[in-house]
């Protein structure tokens, strides 16, 4: 399941109930990404997520019927947050569970290297030095190139 | 009247994130959208930048294409990621 929030996260209770919706995985292997405090050494104050929704939520859906069409998971869920955050607040919350770890690991490294380049997102950064609209860096396609590469 | 909604860098083209307009008969293809808008905005040049894809009731045009009659019309350009 994948739901957009604009209220905290909070990823010990989410992994908790994930656990408990999953009683036949042997492995869990859950993502919590955070606001970050600096953006290249300058202060983040607040970061604003914009959706465009259905559009966002169908395209989020669409990869995690990839991911399980991928590996043997027996679970997924996707949090993500939009709105208005501040720094140290959860952004994403990812789990998978399978049978196995290596399926839950890398389905949910798959996840979010489409949420961190690909996911149908605005995102605007509150720095000291001003306001600015971020694009994925150079590293986060290349993180998610690996995934064209890689056998099943 | 058509909701137009305009995201990210789009909204700071238009200085809202969203406006309910009629467009005028003459405007029936994406290259007339995106001059209108960007001359009712006055900003022709950021409208021109293909990088802003338009979608039409939330599906995204492939262009060069006739606007139809959508009941929304959104500019996006590419996203940021989460």
């Amino acid at each position: 399941m994948m739901l957009l929030t604009e209220e905290e996260i909070e990823s010990s209770a989410l992994l908790a109930e994930f656990q408990a919706d999953t009683s036949e995985a042997g492995a869990i292997v859950s993502f919590s990404g955070l606001v970050r405090s600096f953006s290249n050494d300058t202060a983040v104050n607040g970061l604003y997520l914009q959706a465009y929704s259905p559009m966002t939520e169908n395209n989020i859906t669409d990869v995690i019927n990839l991911a399980r069409d991928r590996w043997p998971l027996c679970g997924v869920k996707v949090l993500h947050r939009i709105g208005l955050m501040k720094p140290r607040d959860e952004i994403v919350f990812v789990a998978t569970a399978s049978e196995h770890r290596r399926a839950a690991f890398e389905s949910a490294d798959f996840l979010m290297d489409f949420l961190k380049t690909k996911a149908i997102f605005w995102k605007k950064e509150f720095r000291s030095d001003g306001e600015h609209w971020i694009e994925p860096r150079p590293q986060d396609y290349e993180d998610n190139l690996r995934w064209d590469l890689v056998k099943n | 009247m058509i909701k137009f909604q305009f995201f990210g860098r789009v909204g700071d083209l238009t200085g809202k994130m969203s406006e309910s307009l009629d467009i005028p008969e003459e405007v029936q293809d994406s290259e007339g959208l995106r001059r209108w808008i960007g001359e009712f905005y006055n900003c022709v040049e950021g409208f021109a930048d293909e990088t802003i894809r338009i979608a039409l009731d939330g599906e995204v045009a492939l262009e060069p294409c006739k606007i139809g009659s959508p009941s929304e019309i959104a500019f996006l350009p590419p996203v940021g990621g989460g």
